[in-house]
């Protein structure tokens, strides 16, 4: 199983946008989470995302950077593939089971666009049962 | 003066009750004397996160904060409620201490959705929160009261059978 240990990459957890906090959810989504779990689909074996070892997280991190995971390769894939682990935060595991998830799907289902707040390089979304890579969506902040 | 078989087995039954009630009687007292303090111990520790929840809110609602400022206190107080509600639950059964915790973190989730506060995030500048949040927060720490105190209602009740 691949690991995705959250403090290995950022000292701090910020808000949901890039544009208004360092750190957020949405830059960690896509400078990282997307990337390793992209990964983790193509060879198909598991992604265990860490939570612990940083001070704190914000709700709005939390959404964002696992909701888009959500939006990009649905609740179904996610489900199969993603594992995340918290002795720390329990609170935060169960919120994104219970709360992010199926927030997150309605909104794929509805093709509810995220913002993105930055010009993000392309990323990988599953597209059908193709994965592709391109940028999915415009920066909406101009 | 000698002792009859009769007259030993009754002293030794005698001395045998006496032994084992002492024993009992020590080792409950001492389960029980434990067992409060333990309680009131966990029960000190919820009142002080009430407290320190209760003045936080105040502090925000008096405005002139800081984001980040605000920010840490969350994580702090998120973990440290984590911390105590994990040992509770572990040790009072069905407590459902965890309860606290998302408690706090909806309250954190109101205040970091503020627009000012969002807005001076980055910056760190000082800020007052909108009218509509401040509502939200005295509404919170009104409600909050509720949460703490069904919790210490149930540690202080709680009660094993080990006999």
């Amino acid at each position: 199983m691949k690991t995705l240990v959250i403090k290995e990459f950022l000292p701090r957890t910020g808000l949901r946008h890039f544009k208004t906090s360092d750190n957020s959810g949405e830059e960690f989504y896509h400078k990282y989470l997307n990337e390793y779990f992209a990964s983790s689909y193509k060879s198909g074996e598991k992604l265990l995302v860490d939570l612990d070892g940083v001070r704190g997280y914000s709700p709005s991190f939390i959404d964002e950077a696992f909701g888009n995971l959500i939006f990009d390769f649905s609740l179904k894939v996610v489900s199969k593939l993603l594992e995340i682990k918290s002795d720390n935060f329990p609170v935060w595991k169960n919120n994104i089971l219970q709360e992010t998830y199926p927030s997150w799907e309605m909104k794929r289902e509805k093709n509810e666009l995220p913002k993105k707040t930055f010009a993000h390089d392309s990323w990988w979304r599953l597209n059908g049962n193709n994965l592709e890579k391109k940028v999915w969506i415009l920066n909406s902040e101009k | 003066m000698t002792i009859t078989v009769a007259e030993a087995i009754a002293i030794s039954d005698i001395v045998i009750n006496a032994v084992l009630i002492i024993g009992l009687a020590n080792y409950i007292q001492k389960y029980q004397v434990n067992s409060r303090t333990l309680k009131d111990y966990f029960i000190k520790e919820i009142d002080k996160i009430h407290l320190e929840l209760i003045l936080f809110s105040e502090k925000m609602e008096d405005g002139n904060v800081v984001a980040q400022d605000v920010q840490n206190n969350f994580f702090r107080l998120v973990r440290k409620t984590t911390a105590l509600t994990y040992l509770i639950d572990n040790k009072y059964k069905g407590s459902n201490a965890q309860q606290l915790v998302q408690n706090i973190v909806q309250l954190q989730y109101v205040v970091e959705n503020d627009s000012t506060y969002i807005a001076n995030y980055r910056t760190n500048n000082t800020f007052d929160f909108s009218p509509l949040t401040i509502d939200e927060i005295r509404f919170f720490a009104a409600d909050s009261g509720k949460v703490f105190h069904e919790l210490v209602v149930k540690v202080n009740n709680y009660s094993k059978n080990f006999l």
